[in-house]
């Protein structure tokens, strides 16, 4: 369960403020699937970032299991996101210099791991995006869709028990967009993780069992859409 | 809340794959290192090689309580009259055929200067009243003139004593005895280049011949008469030793001059060679000589030693100087180049921390980097240097040294090593700035990029 308490954050607060959290409020049940919409610079972003312990609140409370994450310290933050946490970015972020185990083994490493399990867990996570024959492929070999496969892997090779995607196919064409959709999905299906999305699209949103809108750095809950037209609105 | 660290060594090969992604700038930071590293190894090579090669020299030359104790007459009895004096025409030199070799000047240069001076008498009964010297031997100077070769030709040649206990200079160059060898009555060490003079087809033959020579032990104008002696040779002084000290020479037995001269009183000489009793300091029988006259200059085989090495120490220490510098100069590459790594990875040093890598884990990495870096430059420095030492035999050849296991550089594997460690601390202690600019942002700022 995640509790997230009157949440603020403004950014430049002395120069040029701009208030991309204003007193957020939600709750989001375990092992939900979470859609986050809403128009751009509505402050989708900076929820996840904030809630995923990337970025600092100016205030509130964000509480996982009933424990507010926000008043750890840097390196409790550190373990917390290691253990618990995994990222999806737009831009996958994966290290091109990198081979695709060696990416995958990152998080292990930061664990502690050693270099057999991290071996055995790599491949399997490798294996469950479909990239099996790639291990030892460098990264920069990879198409866009394929390094999105890589940062999926990478994001749920520690077993998190969230996973945060900002906006996961943003950058990719529909139907390799939706085959990444389905793996996450089934993934985190498999795994029991809580899964909180930033999308643009009603399909995916529909897909999830929470819809949350955002506008002007507040937030809501509303209900699935049936229609584009009315979804557009929302999300343009 | 317990925080596990990335294994040190997980960190390390990430660091080393980093260098290797980034191979052009590790190449050229670390070559610029390896300038300095170079510099000090070789200079510590030389050091070690020259150091081990007076070492050597030194003991060779036998006896290492040895004193040399020189009377500086220009000091204090500066010759009054600078004419020259009238050149006689001296028949004997007249119908010699010369040998040509413009270094065998000695004796006609030196012999006016010489003849006019002495050891003073009574500097030389408080030296032999020192307490603690033993084997008191006179530095007669010798006017040598002429060998008689085949067809009773005559050849210019130089004469020296051999001084017991120590053994002549020349110890590097003899062949035929081995090189601590004393002449006995009648023998003698002769330039190898005098077999065809007397008829030899080879080198090797003369061994064993007897030559005829004729010298002066006291000068022609102070009443000195020429004096001939049939010598057997036992030893040759070889090519490269001849041309470092005595080109066309002849070792005598002090004894033959000795006795001719009658225990220093028949002629004349500035200097006194002489050893330390056992059980006496050499330093102490130094300063007690000293004492005698300050117009006196007392040296040993130690202070010789000493001498020599202070200056090898004084150019080694120059040259890790400026090896040292070029090493200064190059840690700002390191800087620079960590620096700019900072910058490129930004994006990744965002996903490290977002996937929960400690700040302190992200410096970690960029100071391994810089480590390496260190290591890198100083290691290729270091095989140069190495390298270096390869090019022995060819300066053996240049610096005249025989013998095959006389090397001029030595690698000082200990001191390198130490410097490779140093380098890594230095290069750790340089990459830390850029490591700190990389692990003071925030994962979201480094995301951004
Ligand atoms: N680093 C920043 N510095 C200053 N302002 C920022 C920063 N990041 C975001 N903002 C501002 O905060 C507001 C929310 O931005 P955010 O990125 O959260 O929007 P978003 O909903 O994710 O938009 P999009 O759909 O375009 O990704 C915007 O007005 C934006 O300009
Ligand atoms: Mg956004």
């Amino acid at each position: 369960m995640i509790t997230v308490k009157n949440l603020n954050k403004t950014y430049n607060p002395k120069k040029n403020p701009v208030q991309a959290l204003q007193n957020i409020n939600l709750s989001i049940p375990s092992k939900q699937k979470i859609a986050v919409v809403g128009r751009s610079g509505s402050g989708k972003s900076t929820l996840m970032q904030v809630m995923s312990t990337l970025d600092k609140a100016d205030s509130g409370e964000v509480l996982i299991d009933k424990t507010n994450i926000l008043q750890f310290n840097d390196k409790q933050l550190d373990k917390f996101r290691a253990e618990k946490m995994g990222f999806i970015f737009q831009n996958f972020y994966v290290d091109d210099t990198q081979t695709c185990l060696a990416n995958i083994s990152l998080p292990l490493e930061i664990l502690n791991m050693n270099k057999s399990a991290r071996k055995r867990l790599s491949l399997e996570a490798l294996e469950r995006v479909g990239l099996e024959d790639k291990a030892k492929s460098l990264a920069s070999e990879l198409s866009g869709g394929q390094r999105q496969r890589l940062a999926i892997a990478r994001a749920i090779v520690n077993n998190p028990k969230i996973l945060f995607a900002d906006e996961p196919t943003g950058n990719l064409d529909s139907q390799t967009g939706w085959q990444i959709i389905q793996t996450l999905f089934n993934l985190t299906n498999h795994l029991g993780t809580t899964f909180i999305m930033v999308t643009h699209d009603i399909t995916l949103a529909n897909m999830c069992d929470i819809i949350f809108q955002m506008q002007d750095g507040k937030i809501w809950q509303i209900d699935k859409k049936s229609n584009t037209k009315e979804f557009n609105n929302i999300i343009k | 809340m317990k925080t596990k660290n990335i294994r040190k060594t997980d960190l390390l090969i990430r660091a080393l794959q980093a260098l290797r992604h980034a191979k052009t700038r590790t190449i050229f930071t670390a070559l610029a290192i390896s300038v300095g590293s170079f510099t000090i190894c070789a200079a510590l090579s030389a050091g070690l090689g020259a150091k081990s090669y007076i070492n050597n020299t030194i003991s060779d030359r036998g006896d290492p309580t040895a004193i040399t104790i020189t009377y500086d007459f220009t000091n204090s009895q500066k010759p009054k009259d600078y004419t020259p004096k009238k050149y006689s025409d001296n028949t004997e030199n007249n119908n010699t055929d010369q040998i040509n070799n413009s270094k065998n000047v000695v004796s006609e240069q030196n012999s006016e200067t010489f003849y006019n001076q002495s050891f003073p008498q009574n500097y030389l009964t408080k030296v032999k009243n020192t307490e603690g010297l033993d084997q008191i031997h006179y530095g007669y100077f010798i006017d040598g003139r002429y060998f008689t070769g085949s067809n009773e030709q005559k050849y210019k040649t130089s004469v020296n004593t051999q001084i017991d206990k120590q053994a002549i200079q020349l110890s590097t160059a003899i062949q035929g005895v081995d090189s601590q060898y004393i002449l006995k009555d009648n023998e003698a060490f002769v330039s190898e280049n005098y077999y065809k003079q007397l008829g030899l087809n080879d080198k090797k033959q003369l061994l064993n011949q007897q030559i005829n020579i004729a010298f002066f032990a006291t000068p022609e104008d102070e009443g000195g008469s020429l004096i001939h002696k049939t010598v057997k040779v036992v030893g040759l002084l070889n090519e490269a030793g001849a041309r470092t000290y005595a080109p066309n020479t002849i070792y005598i037995p002090y004894n033959m001059v000795n006795q001719i001269c009658q225990n220093g009183q028949k002629c004349q000489f500035i200097s006194l060679s002489a050893s330390v009793k056992n059980g006496y300091v050499i330093q102490d029988v130094i300063s007690k000589l000293k004492v005698i006259g300050s117009d006196l200059t007392v040296d040993s085989m130690q202070s010789t030693q000493e001498d020599l090495m202070q200056s090898i120490q004084i150019a080694e220490g120059g040259l890790i100087f400026f090896g040292a510098l070029a090493l200064l100069a190059s840690i700002f590459g390191i800087i620079n180049t960590q620096y700019i790594s900072v910058l490129e990875r930004k994006r990744q040093i965002g996903m490290m921390r977002a996937l929960g890598m400690h700040a302190k884990d992200i410096s970690r990495l960029f100071r391994y980097e810089a480590g390496l870096i260190g290591l890198f430059g100083g290691f290729i420095g270091c095989v140069l240097a190495l390298v270096l030492t390869l090019f022995n035999p060819l300066l053996s050849k240049l610096f005249n040294i025989t013998k095959p296991k006389e090397t001029l550089l030595i690698f000082d594997w200990v001191s390198s090593a130490g410097l490779l460690i140093l380098l890594i601390i230095i290069a750790i202690v340089a990459g830390y700035f850029p490591a700190r600019k990389a692990a003071k942002l925030t994962p979201i700022e480094a995301l951004r990029g």
